[in-house]
């Protein structure tokens, strides 16, 4: 199993005007970590934090601005060729937040997971029917056969993104990047969701990264934590480090926005945090493996 | 006058709503009674597709066919919306019961200036300048954390929080007696999410609204609402005041809800949300129709058991303002 190491990741995006006059906006910048086998890191924040760019550019969907992503000890960051990007594109999958836009309503759930299995030229043409149904019944979708037959308007919100996840897994990845998987489910079905990701890490080894917005998920399947706020990591350490002790102030904000009905039964005062601009600020190890970004 | 106070604002009486479709009924709403008083935050959970929606569609009496209500009142103000015509519901529609919908995306004009849809929205209830309205919109819109300027913005321009914002003062705008909330907050992300229902509340206090707040997210409902209604299949399974549910909740329905939420605190236990699907309404299950996802329906044959899966368990108040739906809360 590989890793995936990122260094000084950044992405600016033009924002307005043209030529000289054109301004720039970091939508991710100096961001670093690793995805290793076996383990769920969280990327959280709110809307517009820059999570999603993260993932993206994981993906290769876009192309960073600055700094490296290592795939297998291969600086995958600058590859342009189709051959390669796909061969990258083979060991490191996502899954969308949106299962009834990301699976297509006019195909039968067996195409979804055959495409796969065909375009990365995983198995023989007639060993295809019998892993898509392997491939359904790992993600809990029974009986397949069945599952195989239905179009995606047949299914639950919960049933379409382990579609999602099986289409993923189709062509064993090492990294299975989740952006915000569950957040457009209901409640009741948003563990089972989370339980399949555990449960494909202890079984596959598969690295994850779990983007989110919903702090107290990224708690239930973390091993690592990192928060971002406007393009940037702020926090970043093992989970209960992170979610039980927070150093930076944004981390406590998130915490605090979280709905529990354990600290009593109002609404309590959201604190906006008089946030600074962070952008020359370093991050700095606190304490052993916890980092936080603070003034060197 | 003191009368009329103790009536509450909005009472359903044993609605039903059908999809009526070419050779069948499909029951989305089933008998469900519930009122809500004045300046009340009443929340309604459950999950996608367990009819919240359509009651809420129901209230304000918009529901298309082929949804119609086919049985009971719905009194507001002790007068009853499914039998007044389109010129009554055009009154009390807006300048007393309002709506706010989940997608704020999808409700206002994209090519519209937010100003200009306020004025739309005045000049369609009342006889006012467009000057006024404009006025009245900046108003509005500051009420609800928004820079006056922005009546001037067209919807794009607006984060996904502010439009929800701009809608929400929208459903101010009339003062309204009563909100309909269906999932206000669901597309937003939780801080957004947390800052507006925090508004909510200032307002309700200085305005006195009541809301019914439709979600599938329990969490929320028990720190905001006064009172939740537990709604599965059609139904309505479980009632009781926000603390009462929270720390005694007795339906099995309820309390897998409750254990659908990993904790910010605390050993992390692995949970298991609730198994199984809910049921297509087209073909329900016999008895309770809880019972295929029931973790009290063990299968073991008796008279207990018996009476799960061949009869539908009644509404009853086991303690004050607490009633149940269930079977094995009664005992055999």
């Amino acid at each position: 199993m590989s890793t995936l190491e990122v260094h000084r990741l950044g992405k600016r995006f033009p924002v307005r005007g043209a030529g000289l006059k054109r301004e720039m906006l970091d939508a991710v910048a100096d961001v670093s970590f690793t995805l290793s086998p076996g383990r769920v890191t969280a990327l959280v924040g709110e809307s517009g934090s820059g999570k999603s760019t993260v993932a993206r550019l994981l993906a290769r969907l876009y192309a960073p601005t600055d700094g490296t992503i290592v795939f297998d000890g291969h600086d995958v960051s600058d590859q342009r060729r189709r051959k390669t990007l796909l061969d990258y594109r083979s060991h490191v999958q996502m899954i969308f937040q949106d299962p009834f836009a990301s699976l297509n309503p006019v195909k039968r759930i067996d195409y979804h997971i055959a495409r796969p299995l065909q375009i990365h030229g995983i198995c023989a043409r007639g060993a295809v029917d019998g892993r898509v149904r392997e491939l359904l019944a790992r993600v809990g979708l029974v009986p397949p056969d069945e599952i195989a037959q239905k179009y995606p308007h047949q299914l639950s919100g919960g049933q379409r993104q382990r579609v999602a996840i099986a289409r993923a897994l189709a062509v064993e990845p090492s990294v299975i990047l989740a952006d915000e998987p569950i957040s457009m489910l209901d409640v009741s079905i948003r563990i089972g969701i989370l339980n399949l990701i555990l449960q494909l890490k202890r079984e596959l080894g598969i690295a994850f990264l779990y983007i989110t917005h919903d702090i107290a998920s990224a708690r239930y399947v973390a091993d690592e934590v990192l928060v971002m706020y406007r393009g940037r990591i702020v926090e970043q350490g093992p989970t209960d480090a992170v979610l039980l002790d927070p150093l930076h102030a944004y981390t406590k904000l998130l915490l605090s926005a979280v709905p529990n009905p354990e600290s009593g039964l109002r609404l309590e005062p959201l604190v906006r945090a008089h946030l600074a601009d962070e952008s020359d600020l370093e991050l700095v190890e606190a304490r052993p493996g916890h980092y936080v970004r603070r003034p060197a | 006058m003191s009368a009329v106070a103790t009536k509450p604002l909005l009472e359903l009486d044993q609605v039903s709503v059908d999809y009526v479709l070419a050779d069948r009924r499909v029951r989305a709403v089933d008998n469900v009674s519930l009122s809500i008083a004045q300046g009340e935050i009443l929340g309604l959970a459950g999950e996608s597709g367990c009819g919240k929606s359509t009651l809420a569609g129901a209230v304000l009496q918009i529901l298309k066919p082929p949804a119609e209500v086919s049985g009971g009142r719905i009194l507001f103000q002790g007068q009853d919306l499914v039998a007044m015509s389109r010129e009554q519901l055009r009154r009390v529609r807006w300048r007393h019961v309002s709506l706010v919908f989940q997608s704020a995306m999808n409700v206002l004009n994209p090519v519209m200036r937010v100003g200009d849809q306020f004025v739309d929205m005045f000049k369609a209830h009342d006889r006012i300048r467009k000057s006024d309205a404009l006025a009245r919109a900046g108003d509005l819109l500051e009420l609800v954390g928004i820079d006056r300027g922005r009546v001037r913005s067209y919807p794009h321009e607006l984060s996904g929080g502010m439009r929800q914002r701009v809608v929400i003062a929208m459903a101010l705008a009339l003062e309204p007696e009563l909100i309909v909330m269906d999932e206000p907050t669901t597309a937003l992300d939780v801080v957004v999410q947390r800052e507006i229902l925090q508004e909510l509340e200032v307002l309700k206090q200085r305005l006195g609204f009541a809301v019914l707040f439709i979600t599938h997210d329990l969490s929320l409902l028990v720190e905001f609402s006064d009172r939740i209604a537990i709604m599965y299949a059609g139904e309505i399974v479980e009632s009781a005041p926000s603390d009462v549910l929270f720390r005694h909740a007795r339906h099995p329905y309820t309390n897998g809800l409750m254990s659908s939420f990993p904790p910010l605190s605390g050993p992390i236990v692995p949970l298991t949300g609730i198994p199984g699907s809910p049921p297509d309404l087209a073909k329900p299950p016999s008895g309770c129709r809880f019972h295929p996802r029931c973790p009290q329906c063990t299968g073991i044959d008796s008279s207990l058991h018996r009476l799960q899966i061949s009869e539908r368990p009644v509404l009853r108040e086991i303690d004050a303002g607490h009633q149940v739906a269930c079977h094995w809360v009664e005992g055999p």
